[in-house]
């Protein structure tokens, strides 16, 4: 036994062991969830294990099939890859944490807990995949798994959100594989380090470069760029809230980690022409996210809008083509994974509370749930960016690395964004926490203590980041500096 | 805030005696330490960010203000709430506030100190709505965070540029600066990004709006936040940045000149518009800020020290009259002047506070105000003539001298008319009128014997203008021809305030002027957000599919075209191939234009299903048999049963007509994949890959049917992650399918020769299946085209017999089967693991038993594990649409 070739197939086994042991119970729900649970904390145990091998900033590589490298589909997972199933495993297992129904924003089926895993497949070989193909092949599990979790709720709104994630995703993923189709032909390779070394030097030059930026945009919307973006505040309000908080807080970021290794690793000299085009929509992206959230009233479409927005801000970084711009975009992903699914969580005990998602109909939670106002108060603080809370950090790195490669313009904007964020997080506090309810307030009812450990668990996950950054800085820049990059290191 | 619930709620005893912390605090600073006193801590290494605090003589003075009014702040509040349950958060906010802005006053590295700033932002937000069932409250509130916070993201934007301009800035670095340093473009534009957030915070014009508005907040809070410590951190900011850049930044001085006096000026005209004590009050500390701005930006020695005594004088009079509105308030439950007369005989200490402090806020003599004023103006006497500016400063003083007498003439002295207040007020206990007694006091006898104070105002001063190395003369001498200037300005004042009410009146009516003054820019953003919102929310995210498809495919289409080579044309012969090759393109596009031309649901699934045809015509053409058969099948049995289940079940509505618009994406959309497809196969292509699968597929593979060995072992993992994705689409449909049966699936019109060929032909097609499995790997064949044709077998049982018959003919329930399909090829990759390989390496082996030799593989394994997931998903999904399990 190779524990080494063992531990780089587990992010993919593991979860699938998990959905076929789940589906082998389906029909006793407490059994399947004792799985779920244990799956997912077997799944954390893997990522520590894979990040503790890591330290010193090689990588797990196998061939699948010991064919020789070049030839095999390769799974190659490095500080970047190996943060980033981590971060997954551990949103996963706050989820599952966090009591189903503890909203009524959905039943959970006896399908739901495999799909979830289904979907978890995917992540996991998306993260650890370094084959573009084989990464298009896990694209697609997360494509129908969410899709399967999307309409499990069964009600004409879930098939509507259904249909239209399907639709805007289906032409995504063409796209994806017209590119990798078109880079395999040019190149001949599919290997990401193949890839690396070949299209630079193919003779094909336009040629690659359109394919690239056909994979660039494709990944785009994955990670529900602007103007790619539809699909997701379509979607997304029509889960539950366990699930929405996965979603919110992983798949767009899968399709951000793809962009990440395609610029910093997979088409370095060719990505750079294109990188100030993908700097721009990042802004555009920023900026509409945070407009279509500020001016909406339900926590949901708030929230999913700035998914949008905070995305914005990962491309921007990546945009940078720097080390300490793509170091920037992965504090930025790893934190905001954890605030994201932790504010989805919340927004479902803010629902119990109050009675509604739309703020106009809550209101008084501060004077009635004053713990909830703080459990609230520390992820919103740090999407907005207020100090101590790992936001601040994730936007001063950020606007830093633009500022010193003289990207005014878009730091500035990034700046911006941040203000508009505070607006409309201000707003829900207002809404939800301050203004006195119209409806007399029901009576209080107790929140389950597992709601309160999920929640305070990531809460404490961000106040970690905030208070004590440094570990966590340096160990993206580490993780970021294994690349080859386009705008060469930078500082 | 005037909840006055019967029974008291038990108070913690801290909350009384929280007022002690920050007076040891005070006392701690007041005594004689080194200054300055420095202490580092490491932080953040990778952002050159430390823990690092420098505190010199004007941090002190801040500390002292800062712990000193917070001291006798925190002694008010337990008796100005007494009896609210909120009463123990409001002092815990009080107390977080100070220590934000301790933190903020003593720091050195520039982060830290903006981390600070924003905490004192966050926490006035909370503390400006503390009564935050009041929409004004709210209002307030949320106005001082934006624009506050909003000025703090300047702030950080202005910081970064310093830095990144001079690395390793601190604050007590910034005045060693050498020119060249501070001379960049950048330096520059950072300094001019920190005076924005300054203002912002010190309620400068044009971000001075803010600050009345937040006086909704609690006396305590107004006293504490609003006129002594936060809003003079911008003030503070500037002061430390100022010796740095005076003389050095050619506008800097001119710019703080400039804004101080506009926003003095501006503010003391305002104050005469307000009725509320308390607006009023704000308004005469807005025009302080700018004076303090005003005394920064002089070029000379005096200015710093104006600026000292200036700022210790105004806290000692403004906190007092805060307190004394409140205690007003609290009385009366009113804070208009209106309605407030002669209050003197209801509360005779307040009123000997308020005299006491108006005093010196008039600039009387004998008081700290007039030390301040006659240094003042010494300061603007040595610097060059600008009338204006002299102009302005008497203007400010004597709406000052109104103000004052307003606070303590008017509300105590003036004539009671009217019904008496206090109806539904409460006592004012002595608790709250010592702090103000206290502070007015002090702002006298500081007056009267300035020598107290002088040292720590000469060390305050001496960090702004370095210069000024305690040669200066003793304080409050008061000279002839000052006095003068004092008399003429009290002599204004008092006619002022003889006129406010008119003043009032003509402020009214220019009161529609407001549309376009600064507070109806704030509030023209907030619509501008609002509507930039709405363009997103609702007009973008509309929720038309047809429109969403339309803009993704547009960008994609916009964004990448124009990187698209241009074309080049060849002519090449057309062999036999090529002609198939033709039909089967030519057939593709009969089915796409009908799919999108007809009207009537099943013609087009049979449109779309000639596009699949004529895909596998072209994969026939090019030399992969497999696939073809693999897509006809698919197609076969999709349209079968897709036809099938639309016929029973309830019909679509037909869709609507295609837009020429829409027409225009799709053709380019296809334009640009078929270009992008000619270009490739333009290209000439590296074969690299392929070649090695060709080669080593036999010798190493043990496999002739390259197709199926690049399925099932060079490339097995895809193949896992397939058959993943069509177990979890059977499992994803389930929902969907329960949704579209309808009420009646009885096959219908059974065919008894049908009946009869179909249970003959089952046994067949199952075992035809294996066959395939088993010859797969070196003919065409193998697991998908094997569990394709099972899936048929199960499919046409299900049309004939129904979904059950078909169903139990399955060897497991289908979604069982389908996991057992995904079990068994993960089983084959094991052994590889197990033995120390790659998972998914398979295993050789032959066995001889009797004679005989079976060759076995792990092969073998994982495509029947395609063949089990594959067949129990898509029969799962085909009988279930069937009408089968309800």
């Amino acid at each position: 036994m190779n524990a080494v070739l063992l531990l780089t197939a587990l992010p993919v086994l593991w979860p699938m062991l998990t959905m076929l042991a789940c589906i082998a119970c389906a029909g006793r729900s407490r059994w399947q969830e004792g799985v779920a649970f244990a799956g997912a904390v077997g799944f954390v145990a893997i990522t520590v294990a894979l990040l503790a091998g890591l330290a010193d900033g090689a990588a797990y590589v196998a061939h699948f099939g010991d064919w020789p490298a070049g030839f095999a589909i390769a799974f190659r997972i490095d500080r970047l890859g190996a943060a980033m199933l981590a971060v997954s495993a551990l949103v996963l297992l706050a989820v599952l944490l966090y009591p189903a129904r503890v909203d009524a924003s959905g039943p959970v089926g006896p399908w739901s807990r495999p799909l979830l895993f289904g979907l978890m497949t995917g992540v996991g070989g998306a993260f650890s995949s370094a084959d573009l193909f084989n990464l298009y092949v896990w694209f697609e599990v997360m494509l129908i798994a969410a899709l399967g979790l999307l309409v499990q709720g069964g009600r004409a709104a879930h098939f509507e959100a259904g249909f239209k994630y399907l639709v805007l995703n289906l032409v995504g993923t063409v796209w994806l594989l017209v590119a990798v189709g078109g880079l395999y032909g040019v190149a001949g390779q599919l290997g990401f380090g193949q890839l690396a070394a070949v299209l630079p030097g193919s003779g094909q030059a336009a040629l690659v470069t359109v394919f690239v930026a056909l994979l660039l945009l494709a990944l785009l919307s994955k990670a529900a760029a602007f103007p790619l973006f539809f699909w997701l505040p379509a979607a997304y309000p029509a889960l539950p809230t366990p699930l929405l908080a996965l979603f919110a807080g992983l798949l767009t970021k899968v399709g951000a980690y793809g962009v990440m290794r395609v610029v910093g690793e997979i088409a370095v000299p060719v990505a750079q022409p294109l990188l100030p085009a993908l700097g721009w929509l990042a802004v555009l992206t920023m900026l509409a996210g945070v407009l279509g959230a500020a001016w909406h009233w339900d926590m949901r479409r708030v929230l999913a809008f700035h998914i949008i927005s905070q995305i914005g801000y990962i491309l921007l970084g990546v945009a940078l083509g720097s080390v300490a711009g793509l170091a920037a975009a992965l504090f930025y992903t790893l934190h905001h994974i954890v605030v994201k699914a932790n504010l989805f969580l919340i927004g479902g005990l803010m629902r119990r509370c109050g009675g509604s998602f739309d703020l106009r109909r809550s209101g008084g939670l501060s004077v009635t749930r004053p713990a909830l106002a703080l459990l609230f108060a520390l992820p919103a603080a740090s999407l907005v960016g207020v100090p101590l809370t790992s936001g601040f950090w994730a936007k001063y790195l950020l606007v830093r690395a633009c500022f010193a490669q003289g990207a005014y313009a878009w730091g500035g904007v990034a700046l911006l964004v941040g203000a508009l964020t505070l607006y409309s997080m201000s707003k829900v506090w207002i809404e939800a926490f301050w203004r006195r309810p119209e409806a007399p307030a029901a009576a209080v009812v107790p929140l389950p203590w597992r709601a309160w450990v999920a929640c305070g668990a990531l809460a404490a996950i961000t106040l970690a980041i905030g208070v004590y950054p440094q570990t966590l800085i340096a160990f993206a820049e580490a993780a970021v500096a294994d690349l080859a990059l386009p705008n060469g290191g930078g500082r | 805030m005037h909840a006055t619930p019967a029974v008291h709620p038990p108070l913690a005893a801290w909350v009384r005696f929280a007022w002690l912390l920050p007076a040891l605090l005070f006392a701690l600073a007041l005594g004689n330490g080194r200054w300055p006193l420095g202490v580092e801590f490491a932080w953040v290494a990778a952002l050159d960010v430390a823990v690092a605090f420098h505190i010199d003589g004007l941090s002190r003075l801040f500390v002292l203000l800062i712990t000193g009014i917070g001291a006798l702040v925190l002694f008010y509040a337990p008796a100005y709430l007494a009896g609210d349950p909120r009463l123990a958060s409001l002092v815990r906010l009080l107390l977080a506030f100070m220590a934000a802005m301790l933190g903020a006053v003593c720091a050195d590295d520039l982060v830290l100190l903006f981390l600070f700033w924003e905490a004192t932002s966050v926490l006035s937000f909370l503390l400006v709505g503390f009564d935050h069932e009041k929409p004004a409250s709210r209002e307030a509130a949320r106005q001082a965070l934006l624009v506050t916070g909003g000025g703090g993201l300047v702030l950080l934007a202005g910081l970064l540029l310093l830095l990144e301009a001079a690395p390793g800035l601190r604050l007590s670095t910034l005045s060693s600066l050498d020119a060249a340093t501070v001379g960049q473009p950048l330096f520059a534009a950072g300094v001019a990004l920190v005076l924005v957030g300054a203002m912002s915070k010190s309620a400068q014009f044009p971000f001075h709006f803010w600050l009345p508005g937040a006086m909704s907040a609690p006396t305590p809070v107004s006293a504490y936040l609003h006129s002594a410590t936060m809003v003079k951190l911008g003030v503070y900011l500037l002061a430390r940045f100022d010796p740095a850049l005076s003389g050095v930044l050619s506008w800097w001085a001119d710019a703080l000149v400039a804004i101080g006096t506009l926003t003095a000026v501006w503010a003391a005209v305002l104050s005469l518009r307000e009725r509320d004590l308390k607006r009023i009050l704000a308004w005469s500390t807005v025009s302080a800020l700018g004076t303090l701005t005003l005394l920064i930006g002089l070029p000379n020695e005096w200015g710093a020290l104006a600026f000292a005594i200036f700022l210790l004088a105004h806290a000692l009079y403004k906190a007092p009259l805060f307190f004394v509105a409140g205690n007003v308030d609290h009385a009366t439950g009113t804070r208009s002047i209106d309605r407030l007369r002669g209050m003197r005989r209801a509360l005779p200490l307040t009123a000997t506070a308020a005299v006491l402090a108006g005093l010196s806020m008039a600039g009387l003599p004998a008081s700290l105000g007039y030390v301040a004023k006659d240094v003042m103006s010494i300061a603007k006497s040595l610097s060059e003539p600008m009338w204006l500016v002299g102009a302005a400063s008497v203007v400010v003083s004597a709406v000052g001298v109104a103000v004052a007498a307003v606070a303590a003439l008017r509300v105590f002295f003036g004539p009671a008319d009217g019904p008496p207040l206090a109806a539904d007020g409460q006592g004012v206990s002595l608790r709250l009128d010592l702090p103000p007694l206290l502070l007015a006091l002090c702002g006298l006898l500081l007056g009267l014997f300035p020598a107290w104070a002088e040292p720590v105002l000469l060390e305050a001063a001496g960090v702004v203008a370095p210069r000024l190395a305690g040669a200066l003369p003793v304080l409050g001498l008061v000279d002839g021809p000052r006095l003068g200037g004092v008399a003429i300005v009290v002599a204004l004042g008092a006619a002022t305030y003889g006129c406010w009410d008119r003043f009032h009146l003509l402020l009214e009516r220019l009161r529609p002027l407001d549309a376009f003054g600064p507070a109806a820019g704030y509030r023209l953003a907030l619509r501008l957000v609002k509507s930039g919102g709405a363009l997103v929310g609702r007009r973008m995210q509309n929720g038309r599919t047809g429109f969403y498809l339309c803009v993704s495919v547009l960008a994609v289409v916009a964004l990448a075209a124009p990187l698209l080579p241009p074309p080049r044309w060849s002519a090449t012969a057309l062999d036999g191939a090529d002609l198939g090759f033709a039909a089967a393109a030519a057939l593709a596009v009969v089915g796409a234009v009908s799919a999108v031309a007809a009207r009537d649901t099943l013609a087009r699934l049979l449109a779309a299903g000639l596009v699949g045809v004529a895909c596998a015509m072209v994969f026939l053409f090019r030399g992969a048999p497999d696939l073809a058969f693999t897509q006809l099948v698919v197609e076969t049995v999709f349209v079968v049963v897709a036809a099938v289940a639309l016929r029973r079940h309830r019909p679509l509505s037909p869709p609507p007509r295609v837009g020429a618009l829409r027409a225009a994406v799709a053709v380019a959309f296809g334009a640009l994949l078929g270009g992008l497809t000619l270009a490739v196969q333009q290209a000439p292509p590296d074969t690299q890959l392929s070649q090695f699968f060709l080669g080593a597929s036999l010798p190493q593979a043990h496999g002739r049917n390259v197709v199926n060995v690049i399925i099932v072992d060079f490339r097995a993992l895809d193949t896992l992650g397939e058959i993943a994705v069509v177990l979890l689409a059977a499992v994803a449909a389930r929902p969907l399918v329960a949704a579209l049966r309808g009420a009646d699936a009885a096959t219908a019109g059974r065919s008894v020769i049908l009946a009869h060929a179909v249970a003959f032909l089952y046994p067949l097609m199952l075992f035809t299946a294996a066959l395939v499995l088993l010859r797969g790997h070196n003919a065409p064949g193998g697991g998908f085209i094997a569990a394709l044709l099972a899936v048929s077998a199960s499919a046409a049982i299900a049309l004939v017999f129904g979904p059950a018959a078909a169903r139990s003919r399955l060897p497991l329930a289908p979604p069982a089967l389908a996991a057992a399909g995904l079990v068994l090829a993960l089983l084959s990759g094991l052994p590889a693991l197990l033995l120390g390989q790659a998972f998914l390496t398979h295993q050789w082996g032959e066995i001889t038993l009797g004679g005989f030799s079976f060759a076995f593989s792990t092969v073998l394994l994982f495509d029947l594990g395609v063949l089990c997931c594959v067949w129990g998903a898509l029969a799962g999904f085909c009988l279930r649409l069937l009408g089968e399990g309800r």
